[in-house]
């Protein structure tokens, strides 16, 4: 039986375990990875970057960690301020915003089904935080509030950019007919 | 058309974001190499304590064998004194515990 996220997060800070680190970040690195490939819109490296400032910082603050939440929620929020302070680091710099998120993030890997394809341009007609709260809930399997502990947003807001987005998205998918 | 369904949609939304899990490729083995060593000795109060303390004794017994002699001739048999010599070395050799203590908490 594998341990849980909380019996490897207890055996760390007792006995410096690194191995039960590993294994911690092993379990998460796909999540926070994508979720940070979707915040840099595809750029990988930048993402993979500050995938790793984000396992090391939370390495440093386990302490931190409250067990009442779940660990990858506490981890996402982590990888989203390591992306907000990078953003501010690289104001200025225009590349990110030239990026197709999706695209670039999964061309070289990944082939995406038609449905896939279709929902990711129809994504991208959504503002930022319509698209990350609906990809941190149905990807991610996010709670309204674990989001809105992620992004550091009250709610009421996760709530009214999830509804706002699937109203959007209806709109934008109505004429889409998977059988076509 | 009509514009799918509030549930619809959500089936649609989870089948349509779901990704296969990324595959490490050494990112873990990489996040692991990068962390920083922590507390390479883990009772280094314990070693400062008893470095300072092994110091201590050691110049309380260099000062009392020196005391105990007088003047100039003393001196020569103060330096021959093995007693002396060896508190001598116990306060470096305490000093240079407390200091590597001191030093090894300090970049953990």
């Amino acid at each position: 039986m594998t341990p849980a996220d909380s019996e490897l997060i207890a055996h760390c800070l007792r006995n410096d375990d690194t191995d039960a680190f590993g294994e911690l970040v092993q379990r998460h690195q796909s999540a926070v990875r994508r979720f940070l490939r979707h915040l840099a819109r595809g750029d990988g490296a930048l993402a993979d970057d500050l995938a790793q400032e984000t396992f090391i910082q939370a390495h440093r603050g386990l302490l931190r960690f409250r067990p009442d939440s779940r660990f990858e929620t506490w981890l996402l929020g982590i990888a989203h301020n390591q992306f907000r302070n990078s953003r501010r680091r690289r104001r200025g710099e225009a590349a990110l915003s030239e990026m197709n998120p999706e695209e670039t993030a999964l061309s070289s890997s990944e082939r995406l089904s038609d449905l896939q394809m279709d929902l990711a341009s129809a994504m991208n007609r959504l503002s930022a935080d319509e698209q990350l709260s609906l990809m941190l809930s149905f990807q991610m399997g996010l709670s309204h509030s674990e989001i809105a502990a992620v992004l550091e947003r009250p709610l009421g807001t996760v709530k009214i950019h999830i509804s706002r987005g699937k109203e959007r998205l209806r709109q934008i998918l109505s004429p889409w007919n998977p059988r076509t | 058309m009509s514009p799918p369904d509030d549930t619809e949609l959500e089936a649609l939304l989870r089948e349509g974001l779901k990704r296969p899990p990324l595959r490490d490729g050494g990112f873990t083995a990489q996040v692991l190499g990068a962390l920083p060593r922590r507390r390479p000795f883990r009772h280094y109060r314990l070693l400062v304590g008893l470095g300072w303390a092994g110091a201590a004794s050691g110049l309380s017994v260099a000062l009392w064998a020196g005391c105990s002699g007088s003047g100039e001739a003393s001196a020569a048999s103060l330096i021959s004194n093995a007693w002396l010599g060896f508190a001598l070395v116990a306060t470096l050799m305490s000093c240079l515990g407390a200091w590597y203590a001191i030093d090894s908490a300090s970049r953990a």
